[in-house]
């Protein structure tokens, strides 16, 4: 298909919107309601263009312009400009933008003066102010000045839709993208329009937005009107230092983008990743990061001679290591991390253990995994049958819920251009029909994603695998092997619950199921990087103990883990290495300061096998170091020589294992075989998606942003030691931008 | 060079010993400098509420160009506002060390929130005391920090070693120098 676009003719495929045909052609028009995932419905008419097309004679030969040689298909203008979001590019279509066209500028500068006619020109105070759509354009597009001379209209200025999200209803444009973005996503219908014309408003029907997916409104709201509660007003945006890195609270990998004032992680904004979470995270990874910049460990901490731990320096706290593991064995020291630690951390930690000889190394939290080729979340989006099991998915993987939402769309995923994925792709439209009959729920509990199942019971697993695979009289279970053996791509995906309660019976009677109805399975990971980290030797070997038997081990480093919150025993020399003074810490010998996720660099593995880098976020964390530096200090204090010393020998190490290199990995990650599993038994772990310190409620002592945090301590206070002092911080600090 | 112009050189030198002279024995003797000289910020008010014009948007900040001004805002609490609207500077810093008073952050502050005064005599010894918050700023605080310092120890007023003829520009609403 030939479009020409301001005398510049392209090849364009067929269904292409008129507007990216501009976009491609490397032209502009201003938009403010089109969104590459969002149905394109032309509310807010900024993307006028002229446009016109050739016309056939009833011969149908083109109606010609000229003589001879030098005749044309003579084009047909529109009377009037056109939204060219809305507007499908056809055959031999014209269109002129401003660049070439006085009435398409004058039109957009019009439609322009509209949408500030209400607008209450606070962007100084605005948090979007040097991030806003409306304010870019209306200084590209706009006429500069103002005629209306009128009072504009008044409403509620600061109105929270929820704990997250803050609505300003005077700045609000109608553009809808946070109606569309509700109805067609996550396929709640909560937010809409209320009255007409220049006093309509967005509202949220009693009882404010729902938890799940709210904040995504927050990153598509062209302008301030709907901001993100938890960042407000803790800086503009032309002073944050943006990091694009992966979210690994859950095993879904999510692209993020971190933003990060002064040392302090202020704000959370989803990336986009077409592969994986499109353009939307959840709320927990949005708004749950409060914990990183909140009573941060930033020194080694060692217990004294009264037994209360004080600040020190690296050096001292490896002659503490020393001197408590002097009568112990290198191998004695057991080895526990978090489950969401790097495949460089991974790598480190299986050097170490082969350094040391130990037998107890585990990671948590671990959960049986199930083998086979696991479909990608573009698979899932794009199957005809899914049925998840035992999977709280709310809780699991927020975003994978989504991509199922989408698959009952349709699975339409928008194409891609020179400039991105299409901003308006005319396939998505608004109110989309649902396809429910195409998934199936079975959970023992209610939960979120039932509400847009076909078939769904609240059964237990384990019967309900029994039942899938085997036979069974429940007609949900029967309706949802019908479904699995009838769909052409059908996927079956198993949560916690599920993983739980497979044994060799149910593994091999699931393993005939998925051949002999072509089903494909995909077992969600328990941990961030589970699916990494089960390629590595991370797992207790003969005779070493798990990490729920960690009170038996005579010495034992646990990492960003918190065993003795449950209050177990603690073994004879403990080392922990956190980022928060956690209970575990609070008992142990050695406090070593832990690097949270956003501020690691490395490598994680989501649930559909794909390698995504992390990238480090300028946080302010002291002496904190991951992993691999930790276990670097423990070798150094047991006098051993580890090849892996920093993150450069454990991209080195990764990258021979793996046969690529995990410094070059894009952004939007790749997926690549990891080879053999490790697995052993595991007990059963339900996964929480918000943990202790992810709200700013679980640091009621913080008293930001007037003072800077303590250097230790803070939600959990240390005792005092007596005759000495912690340095009092800095309270604050001029031209601290730069 | 004949004498006629030693003559008219000796005379210009002889007429200038019966004129006033211009040098003031500053500090004893104020000295008077104009409206539009700019010296150390002052961060002005609203005439009759008393609240503060700035509401921290950092556009003082961002116009800087020796990165001098530090703000962090926060929300104002709606029955004690510290400024009109939902948001107030809780942290205003400048370092009047980085600071080359050229007027930008003026310019920029959409408020009219941070005026530059008038006041230069701010020479100090620690690095820190050159940092000046907003309550070295608002208006009504007179004298820089050092002069604000000796005054405390003395037990007198603020004396500042200057004076604006003519009274300061009107943006620098309140502000009185003595």
């Amino acid at each position: 298909m030939k479009v020409t676009v301001d005398g510049l003719t392209l090849e364009l495929p067929a269904g292409t919107s008129a507007i990216d045909a501009v976009f491609q052609a490397g032209q502009d028009v201003p938009y403010f309601c089109a969104h590459p995932y969002l149905s394109p419905v032309g509310a807010c008419r900024m993307c006028l263009v002229e446009s016109g097309s050739p016309r056939k004679n009833p011969d149908g030969s083109f109606i010609m312009d000229g003589e001879g040689d030098a005749a044309m298909p003579k084009i047909f203008w529109f009377p009037k400009p056109m939204a060219a979001c809305t507007m499908l590019a056809t055959e031999g279509m014209h269109i002129r933008t401003a660049a070439s066209s006085e009435v398409v500028g004058k039109s957009q500068a019009g439609m322009m003066e509209f949408h500030l006619l209400n607008h209450p020109l606070d962007c100084p105070t605005c948090d979007k102010g040097g991030a806003c759509e409306l304010q870019d354009r209306a200084f590209e597009y706009g006429y500069g000045e103002s005629r209306f001379g009128f009072e504009r209209r008044h409403a509620e200025k600061h109105y929270p839709l929820s704990e997250n999200v803050i609505l300003d209803q005077e700045r609000c444009i109608h553009c809808k993208r946070c109606v569309r973005y509700f109805e067609e996503v996550p396929g709640q219908e909560v937010l809409d329009f209320i009255e007409r014309g220049g006093h309509t408003f967005i509202d949220t029907a009693e009882g404010g937005l729902p938890d799940g997916f709210s904040g995504n409104i927050t990153d598509i709201c062209p302008v301030g009107a709907l901001l993100d509660n938890v960042a407000r007003f803790r800086g503009r945006n032309w002073e944050y230092d943006h990091t694009s890195t992966t979210c690994t609270l859950c095993p879904v990998g999510c692209s993020i983008t971190v933003d990060a004032r002064n040392g302090r992680l202020e704000r959370i904004v989803a990336g986009e990743n077409r592969e994986v979470n499109e353009a939307w995270i959840c709320d927990a990874g949005r708004f749950g990061h409060v914990f990183a910049s909140e009573s941060r460990l930033t020194t080694p901490l060692i217990r004294n001679e009264d037994g209360v731990l004080v600040p020190v320096t690296d050096d001292q706290a490896v002659e503490a290591i020393k001197r408590g593991m002097a009568e112990l064995d290198a191998r004695e020291l057991a080895v526990y991390f978090s489950a969401d630690s790097t495949l460089e951390e991974g790598v480190a930690a299986e050097a170490f253990a082969g350094l040391t000889g130990l037998s107890s190394i585990d990671h948590w939290p671990r959960q049986p995994g199930y083998g086979g080729v696991f479909p990608t979340l573009t698979e899932i989006a794009q199957a005809d049958a899914v049925v998840v099991l035992g999977a709280d998915l709310a809780e699991e993987a927020p975003v994978l819920e989504l991509r199922i939402l989408e698959m009952l769309r349709g699975g339409l995923l928008p194409a891609e251009f020179n400039h991105g994925t299409a901003i308006a792709d005319l396939r998505l439209v608004e109110r989309p029909a649902r396809k429910r009959e195409r998934l199936a729920v079975l959970a023992s509990t209610p939960n979120r994603l039932m509400e847009h199942a076909g078939i769904y019971a609240e059964l237990d697993a384990k019967s309900a695998l029994a039942g899938l695979t085997g036979t069974s009289n429940h007609p949900a279970v029967q309706g949802a092997a019908e479904l699995l053996s009838k769909g052409e791509h059908s996927i079956l995906i198993l949560g916690a619950e599920a993983l739980a309660s497979l044994d060799t019976a149910s593994r091999s009677a699931l393993q005939a199921f998925s051949l002999r109805t072509n089903t494909r399975v995909l077992a969600l990971p328990a941990g961030a990087n589970s699916r990494g980290l089960s390629a590595l030797n991370l797992v207790p070997r003969s005779g070493g103990l798990s990490f729920e038997k960690f009170a038996g081990t005579q010495a034992a480093l646990v990492s960003r883990l918190d065993p003795l919150a449950t209050g177990t025993d603690k073994p004879d020399f403990l080392i922990v290495h956190d980022t928060h003074l956690t209970a575990t810490a609070r008992q142990a010998d050695v406090v070593l300061p832990a690097l949270s996720n956003y501020e690691k660099r490395g490598t994680t593995v989501n649930l559909e096998g794909r390698l995504l880098p992390l990238r480090p976020a300028a946080l302010k964390n002291g002496e904190s170091g991951d992993l691999i530096r930790a276990l670097a200090l423990i070798a150094e204090a047991l006098d051993l020589k580890t090849s892996v010393r920093g993150i450069r020998g454990a991209q080195s190490l990764l990258g021979e294992r793996l046969g690529l290199d995990v410094t070059e990995l894009p952004i939007h990650g790749l997926r690549t075989p990891l080879g053999q599993r490790y697995e052993a038994a595991a007990p059963k772990y339900i996964p929480k998606l918000w943990k202790w310190g992810m709200k700013r409620a679980d640091f009621p002592n913080s008293n930001r942003p007037d003072s800077e945090l303590p250097q230790i301590g803070g939600m959990i206070e240390l005792p005092v030691v007596p005759g000495t002092t912690v340095p009092a911080p800095k309270t604050t600090f001029a031209g601290g931008d730069d | 060079m004949g004498v006629l112009e030693l003559a008219k050189g000796m005379g210009v030198t002889l007429g200038k010993m019966f004129t006033k002279p211009v040098t003031v024995s500053y500090p004893e003797q104020r000295a008077s400098v104009k409206p539009r000289f700019r010296g150390r910020h002052i961060l002005t008010r609203h005439p009759g509420t008393g609240l503060e014009k700035c509401i921290g948007c950092s556009l003082c900040a961002a116009a800087c160009p020796a990165y001098a001004i530090y703000v962090e805002a926060a929300e104002n609490d709606p029955a004690h506002p510290t400024s009109p609207g939902e948001r107030y500077a809780s942290v205003y810093e400048i370092n009047m060390l980085r600071c080359i008073f050229c007027g930008m952050c003026e310019e920029a502050c959409p408020t009219g929130a941070v005026v530059m005064g008038n006041e230069f005599e701010m020479a100090d010894y620690r690095y820190r005391d050159f940092v000046y918050a907003k309550e070295d700023m608002l208006v009504g605080v007179s004298g820089s920090i050092p002069q604000r310092r000796e005054a405390a120890q003395k037990g007198k007023p603020v004396r500042t070693g200057f004076t604006v003829p003519g009274g300061v520009r009107p943006e620098l609403e309140g502000v009185k120098y003595e």
